[in-house]
């Protein structure tokens, strides 16, 4: 058994690795709790946004801070221009996922193809930076990133129940018929809803470039773990997903302390089985 | 009476140009050696794919994480033949085993649930499995695969050669084997509740069809399908890597079955053709981006719609 120091640090780091889970979840939950859209391509447009923010980063010199307000509205209208796709062909949930799936397909080729398949690294002068917080470490960067994705999740959250906007589309989510009825115009709003998706992938990929080494192929790696907060915390829910992935984030660092490294990747599923066994309406 | 059971039986008979399609099929076995392994791949990806068909286009239910029983017959089949013994029979009928079991313990877990969480959960049974096999690499081989698979001749006589002929010919007999299984079984009472159960779950309940029996064993018949192409796969290769598990061999086999059509069975097998032709003719234009035209045509394929393009040649292998 690990010491009190060892796990309580795991803890520490767990939880603050799960904000990337839960900011990554955010984008795809909403569009799938909302739009019954999968996006398997949320992951490469958060590459995408990271290679950019590298790419001004090393050979512009221009600071993450600065990148990202270009790279967060170039990302929201590429969701535009996706959802005109989907909205244009009429497409359905299945045809949703192969459809994105061929997207990511695609854009990690055209990443491969412009960067390479080397692995990347965006050095800052920061991206060691800790806080000492009595015994523990505390990485100033995942710090930024889980109170940034907390701002967001939690502005979302807030967003979809009190204004007339996110109450409109949690209408058509539920019944599109009735809501049309009432004079919401789903289709506006299912443009604005993938547009911010894709904004929020575009926020997730300016910190993987500061914290991850960059890679097309990793563009699959988190998609198991995405896929299983989002559905642990609950379908177009954005603090939901924010919590799931902290949860996940501490049970994989606790379970790599514990056990050992390799057991860590079975976490989450082992978590969303559970869960299912014990509610099958989850979600 | 006699027209309603004539309705039924008439889908399930022969048609000219299936046989015409058998035997094209096998009398590539004569074609001078060259083409023999691109044909292998096709047959285990076609079984791989009419598997999904199974319980896709018959019992709908979606799955993303069907490399799961592909993986665990292809390292069923490869241990025995690496431990025990090189007989491919004896690989194939452990691989069968042994997916069927996984396929019946795990259809519980995935028959829970909304469809939605049944796409999560088809994720996560492939992707534990892949860690499993990453996390004991005393007995996969880990991330180098599993090595020294050495197979015995076939039947005891015909030795796996270089060309792969002899791979073609097994992973096309078992192919055709299972195919014909599979036809009897669609056009059977169970398979037609099987498209009841698609059509209208509610209405299938309320006509008396046990719902819930039926999906486990189709769900468990299509792990047992997988299984055997998995077990292909690894003998006839005498290999089998990580890869099995992989996110990717799912989606491409949902994909090569939306490219056929799913719920015609030969939709498997016609999407297998034309997604590795596909992939060989650009990979061969273009060796280091293929996957982005493939990418590219699949967009336009699912946008546009497959039945444009491939509904007279269903049309013609099956009555409808």
């Amino acid at each position: 058994m690990p010491s009190a120091t060892l796990l309580g640090q795991a803890l520490i780091s767990g939880v603050l690795a799960g904000g990337m889970y839960g900011l990554l979840a955010l984008g795809l939950s909403l569009s799938w709790g909302l739009l019954r859209l999968v996006n398997l391509s949320h992951f490469a447009l958060a590459f995408l946004a990271a290679y950019l923010t590298y790419e001004m980063g090393t050979t512009y010199h221009i600071d993450p801070w600065w990148s990202v307000l270009v790279i967060v509205p170039a990302m929201f209208v590429i969701g535009l221009l996706q959802h005109w796709v989907f909205d244009r062909f009429k497409v359905n949930e299945l045809a949703s996922l192969l459809i994105t799936f061929s997207f990511a397909v695609i854009l990690e080729v055209a990443i491969q193809l412009y960067w390479t398949a080397d692995y990347r690294r965006f050095e800052t002068h920061y991206s060691t930076l800790s806080i000492k917080v009595g015994a523990f470490y505390i990485p100033v960067l995942e710090l930024i990133l889980c109170l940034v994705a907390g701002v967001l999740a939690w502005g979302t959250w807030l967003w979809l129940r009190k204004t007339y906007v996110g109450k409109a589309l949690r209408a058509s989510a539920e019944d599109a018929e009735i809501a049309a009825a009432y004079g919401v115009d789903h289709k506006k709003l299912a443009y604005l809803l993938s547009g911010l998706g894709a904004a929020y992938a575009g926020v997730a990929g300016t910190f993987i470039a500061l914290i991850a080494t960059l890679a097309p192929a990793q563009i699959w790696a988190w998609l198991g773990v995405v896929f299983a907060v989002v559905i642990i915390g609950r379908l177009g829910n954005p603090l939901g997903a924010l919590f799931a992935g902290m949860l996940i984030g501490a049970s994989e660092s606790i379970a790599m302390a514990v056990l050992s490294p390799a057991w860590a990747p079975v976490v989450s599923f082992s978590v969303l089985i559970v869960l299912l066994l014990w509610d099958p309406d989850w979600s | 009476m006699t027209s309603a059971k004539e309705a039924l039986t008439r889908r399930t008979r022969w048609r000219w140009a299936e046989t015409v399609f058998w035997l094209a099929a096998f009398g590539a076995l004569l074609l001078p050696p060259g083409k023999f392994l691109i044909l292998n791949e096709i047959a285990i990806l076609a079984l791989f794919a009419l598997s999904l068909d199974l319980i896709l286009g018959y019992a709908g239910i979606v799955s993303l994480g069907h490399a799961a029983f592909l993986g665990v017959g292809a390292y069923s089949a490869g241990l025995l033949a690496k431990h025990v013994t090189g007989d491919p029979l004896a690989g194939l009928a452990l691989a069968i085993g042994v997916s069927t079991i996984l396929g019946f313990c795990t259809s519980f877990l995935v028959l829970r649930g909304s469809d939605l969480t049944r796409l999560m959960v088809t994720l996560g049974v492939a992707l534990v499995l892949g860690e499993l096999a990453n996390a004991l690499p005393q007995y996969t081989g880990g991330a180098d695969g599993l090595q020294g698979v050495v197979m015995a001749p076939l039947l005891g006589r015909f030795d796996f050669d270089l060309f792969g002929r002899t791979a073609y010919a097994y992973s096309l007999t078992t192919l055709f084997v299972l195919a014909l299984l599979a036809r009897r079984i669609v056009g059977s009472p169970f398979g037609l509740s099987l498209s009841a159960i698609r059509c209208n779950q509610l209405r299938a309940r309320a006509l008396g069809v046990p719902v819930g029996k039926r999906l486990v064993a189709a769900y468990t018949l299509a792990a047992a399908y997988a299984g055997a192409a998995g077990a292909l796969l690894a003998q006839t290769t005498a290999f089998v890597s990580l890869d099995v598990f992989d996110f990717h061999r799912s989606a491409d086999v949902l994909l090569v079955l939306i490219i056929g059509g799913a719920g015609w069975l030969y939709g498997g097998i016609a999407g297998a053709a034309a997604f590795k032709l596909l992939q060989d003719g650009i990979a061969s234009l273009t060796p280091q981006y293929w996957q982005f035209w493939i990418g590219l045509f699949l967009v336009v394929f699912v946008l546009v719609g497959r039945e444009r393009l491939f509904g007279g040649l269903r049309k013609l292998l099956v009555r409808r």
